[in-house]
């Protein structure tokens, strides 16, 4: 792809991303909002890092490998389990990178 | 005048104090973010200018992936507005603490609007006092903001000389679960949340990344009936 695509998505990011911080503080004088959307919203962050995650998890390069033979699978395990004890960014990201790398040079 | 310039300084420097741990967090960020745009062909200016006008990590490192695998520019836009979808939520809730600001204030405060401003904005300004709050947000804000964007110029520059067999994108999922992390505090959010980390896999190999957002429909989907069901056997339990 060319560099023109990259500054649609630049410009397009900047707008849609100014749209939703700016929304309720500049538009709207005293902050309610719909329950049902407010209930949603708050599902989001969870769910979209989630399925952003399990993705870059699976794939290998450009290819999808499902199997233990992925170190990106076995690492990211590890990383997750980190996380979830410790909730310690820098340490996830340590023993997440290790990991990738012990586990790359193992299988090969 | 003096009291005046009393408070703009404490909340001001108290607002940047607070921020400080956090930048440990931003400044790895950055960095990867950085030197991952420079090894995949993207111009040093678009680089840095992506972080200045868009100003949100997780969502410019998800667009530079979507990018690497050729997926349409409108489809990214589309994705970079999920991703950050949250923000509308968060406008929402500092809305009422900063609707007496007038509007260059909150057209600046909206620009600076992140994760880690949002937290720290709501669990400090409990106070009615617009002027305090808009200055403890600018100490905080601007603090998160230069972390930001130096740490990027840092891995923009770094870029070339990090070898590829590093593979320091993978920091990238590493950064979301953690990210991830803090987010599960209910049960239909860690719910939701396998959910839609099950269907993303599964639904991988659908055109254009929609499996992505099918994934994310079905897991908020299935977080609100779970919320809704929860709410009803509780109020059925016999006081």
């Amino acid at each position: 792809m060319n560099s023109q695509s990259m500054w649609i998505i630049i410009i397009g990011g900047m707008i849609v991303t100014y749209i939703f911080r700016s929304s309720f503080i500049v538009f709207l004088k005293n902050g309610n909002i719909p329950i049902v959307l407010f209930k949603s919203l708050r599902f989001t962050p969870a769910v979209v890092l989630s399925a952003l995650i399990m993705q870059m998890l699976v794939k290998n390069g450009e290819a999808v490998q499902l199997s233990i033979n992925n170190p990106r699978i076995i690492a990211g395990i590890i990383a997750i389990i980190i996380a979830w004890k410790f909730h310690n960014t820098g340490l996830t990201l340590i023993t997440g990178m290790c990991s990738l790398w012990l586990f790359t040079f193992i299988i090969k | 005048m003096n009291l005046r310039k009393t408070i703009v300084n404490t909340s001001l420097v108290s607002g940047f104090k607070d921020q400080l741990p956090y930048n440990l967090g931003v400044i790895p960020y950055g960095v990867v973010f950085g030197a991952y745009a420079i090894s995949i062909g993207i111009s040093p200016v678009q680089a840095i200018s992506f972080s200045l006008l868009v100003n949100a990590g997780s969502a410019q490192i998800a667009a530079l992936g979507l990018f690497l695998d050729n997926i349409n520019p409108i489809l990214i836009i589309f994705s970079i507005a999920l991703i950050n979808l949250r923000f509308m939520l968060y406008s929402a809730s500092l809305a009422v603490k900063l609707y007496k600001l007038n509007s260059y204030w909150k057209l600046l405060l909206s620009y600076w609007l992140t994760d880690t401003t949002f937290l720290l904005i709501l669990n400090k300004c409990q106070l009615d006092n617009p002027n305090e709050h808009k200055w403890y947000y600018f100490g905080v804000a601007f603090g998160q903001w230069s972390a930001w964007e130096l740490s990027c110029v840092l891995g923009v520059l770094l870029g070339p000389v990090i070898p590829a067999s590093l593979s320091l994108g993978f920091a990238l999922p590493l950064l979301f679960i953690s990210l991830l992390m803090g987010h599960l505090s209910s049960k239909p959010m860690v719910v939701s949340a396998i959910t839609s980390g099950i269907l993303a896999v599964v639904l991988i190999n659908l055109p254009n990344n929609f499996g992505l957002f099918f994934s994310i429909l079905i897991g908020i989907l299935v977080g609100l009936f779970i919320e809704q069901k929860q709410k009803t056997n509780r109020s059925t339990i016999p006081l």
